[in-house]
């Protein structure tokens, strides 16, 4: 066997590469695979699941920003049942880890979603989502409390011996609080950041840019304050921290890696480069040749601060 | 940002760049892959110095080199309108749903302002193929209007309508449509594929409708990534499976190109 100098584990679970494709950037991956083999990522996330189909939200969805975008999808999914049985076979046969990203209205919801994807060998990872801006209930609100965080993920890790990850809002005073409650609670892994809350206005009708009036920045604009996040967290916690916001190279892949993530996931950037992992796959060993690692599991945390 | 096109994506090397009127222009690019490839009705997505890519129909093919026309809307067409042959520019593509040519016995392409660009698709690919054609385009008036003369090469009939009055028919495509269907020059079996503004698809297929035509209209959704990742380009289509009598579809890759009895309107 070849030594694989980009593997690296996220606790247990072990992925050939640290690139992820984020979730809500990737659908289930079928698109994808109609462009390249999607075999190439380290791990692939699901679109947000709720229990019951939701249609999402009114359009405008989409608004550019400088470096970034703001969207207010609104969780458009089938809904986990059909998820499990039309999309989670299809992703299972791509190659990368599986990773479902879970989010619900309720804590009913949350329980029967964690309960329905502990049931399926298929499922690798469940990425709990306690931070998406666009839905009224659950999601963010959630995220934004750490006792809430707490209370939450103690009743969903009795569910489940398989990984749960825990994706934390950015849209907090302190993000180390939020996921030092995520760890005492039994989480696997922080992952970080969901998007910022924003907003855009057309300033002809005087009317914000998305249906929603809000939605969540992501991109390249992000990039320096989830680093800074990313930094804190890996302070805070134990557990391995899975960084991602605005990671569009190679040296993006490293610097937050340096910051203390143990892998990374790709969303923005790969909607308007979709061949962009591929790319960085090329660049990541020779870079890490340069910067002077023989493997870039030797990377995460070797920030020197002032 | 530098890397090698894969699959879908190029580096498209600028072979014209012609001003059309004083907001329209129209490059010429180099892509064999998009120019043999695009069927009429789909679009390529281009970068500009803007984050994210410019969709734009392929209007017009020929060989190695499409066409693209651009309306300057913002900073995004205006940069893409100032690219100079001998430039390239990095474009994904030919993506989305396009138009049904096969089946009809004639197609009457119908379309207004940027939406006539994805119609000269049709109508080269229709003459190619065979298959009679009527045109019905509409600007809003004479200084404002262009590529008359192609346009009139193109389609076994052209019929233009002006908003000013001072161009062909006074008033909207919908005066146009009106006077093709009392000359009885629109056949029974006729599909019309439309393209404008979306208060003049709503009529065209609304008129459609009444005379029990086929009908497809291409619609425009803002896009993040135009390959279907996203989830943010939809637009309302029926859909009895639901409570909602709905779903959203991907206008970048179910669409853009609905059948017009499919969209919900609102
Ligand atoms: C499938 C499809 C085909 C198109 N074909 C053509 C064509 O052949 N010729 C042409 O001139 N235009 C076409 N358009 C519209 C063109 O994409 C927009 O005018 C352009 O994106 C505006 O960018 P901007 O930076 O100039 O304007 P801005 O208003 O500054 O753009 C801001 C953001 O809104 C988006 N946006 C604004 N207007 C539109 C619009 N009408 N449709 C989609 N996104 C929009 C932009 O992409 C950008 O993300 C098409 C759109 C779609 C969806
Ligand atoms: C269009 C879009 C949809 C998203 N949907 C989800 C989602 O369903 N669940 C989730 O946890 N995060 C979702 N996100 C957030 C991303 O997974 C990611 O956390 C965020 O965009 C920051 O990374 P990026 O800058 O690389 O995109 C979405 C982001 C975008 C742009
Ligand atoms: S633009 Fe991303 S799904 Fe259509």
């Amino acid at each position: 066997m070849t030594d694989n100098i980009l593997a690296c584990r996220v606790g247990s679970v072990e992925l050939a590469n640290p690139l992820i494709a984020a979730s809500g950037t990737f659908g289930f991956g079928r698109e994808a695979a109609a462009l390249y083999d999607p075999a190439c990522w380290g791990g692939i996330c699901s679109k947000g699941l709720t229990l019951r189909e939701r249609l999402g939200n009114a359009t405008p969805r989409v608004a550019e920003s400088a470096c970034g975008m703001l969207n207010s999808v609104g969780l458009q999914n089938p809904g986990l049942a059909y998820f499990m049985q039309n999309e989670l076979p299809f992703m299972a046969g791509l190659g990368p880890r599986v990773i479902a990203n879970a989010a619900g209205h309720s804590t009913e919801d949350y329980l029967s979603i964690v309960e329905g994807l502990a049931a399926d060998p298929r499922v690798e990872v469940i990425e709990l989502n306690l931070s998406c801006p666009n839905v009224a209930e659950g999601c963010m609100s959630i995220g934004t409390d750490p006792r809430q965080i707490r209370l939450l993920v103690e009743q969903l890790r009795p569910l489940t011996t398989k990984p749960l990850w825990v994706k934390l809002t950015p849209n907090v005073t302190s993000i180390a609080t939020a996921a030092m409650a995520a760890e005492a609670a039994g989480a696997d892994a922080i992952s970080l950041v969901n998007t910022f809350l924003a907003m855009r206005i057309d300033i002809r009708s005087r009317r914000p840019i998305l249906a929603n009036n809000t939605g969540g920045l992501s991109g390249p604009a992000i990039k320096p304050i989830a680093l800074r996040m990313v930094h804190d967290v890996y302070q805070a916690v134990k557990i391995p921290v899975v960084g991602m916001g605005g990671i569009a190279s190679a040296e993006d892949v490293i610097e937050f890696m340096l910051a203390g993530a143990t892998a990374v996931q790709l969303g923005t950037a790969q909607l308007v480069h979709p061949y962009l992992p591929m790319q960085i796959l090329e660049e990541l060993p020779p870079l890490l040749q340069e910067l002077g690692f023989s493997r870039i599991s030797e990377v995460t945390g070797q920030l020197k601060t002032y | 940002m530098h890397y090698n096109g894969q699959g879908l994506e190029h580096e498209a090397e600028v072979v014209n760049n012609q001003q059309l009127s004083p907001r329209y222009c129209r490059l010429t690019l180099r892509c064999s892959s998009v120019a043999e490839a695009a069927k009429p009705g789909q679009f390529v997505n281009l970068l500009s110095g803007q984050y994210l890519r410019r969709p734009l129909a392929v209007a017009t093919v020929d060989d190695d080199l499409f066409t693209v026309g651009i309306e300057i809307k913002g900073e995004g067409t205006r940069e893409l309108s100032r690219l100079a042959p001998g430039e390239t520019v990095n474009i994904l593509g030919p993506l989305g749903h396009g138009y049904t040519l096969e089946g009809a016995e004639q197609l009457l392409v119908v379309g207004g302002g940027t939406g006539i660009f994805p119609l000269q698709h049709v109508l080269q690919k229709a003459r190619a193929a065979g298959v009679p054609t009527l045109a019905c385009f509409g600007f809003r008036s004479r200084q404002e209007s262009f590529l008359l003369d192609e346009l009139e090469e193109q389609s076994d009939e052209l019929v233009v309508t002006s908003d000013l009055g001072d161009l062909g028919i006074s008033g909207t495509v919908l005066r146009g449509l009106e006077a093709l269907w009392d000359s009885g020059r629109i056949r029974t079996g006729c599909r019309i594929l439309c393209c404008g503004p979306k208060p003049m698809m709503r009529s065209v297929a609304a008129f459609a409708a009444g005379r029990e035509l086929a009908c497809e209209v291409s619609l425009e959704e803002h896009m993040a990534c135009g390959v279907g990742l996203c989830l943010t380009c939809v637009c309302k289509t029926r859909n009895p499976e639901t409570e909602a009598g709905y779903r959203y579809s991907r206008s970048c890759l179910e669409g853009p190109v609905f059948a017009a009895t499919d969209v919900i309107w609102d």
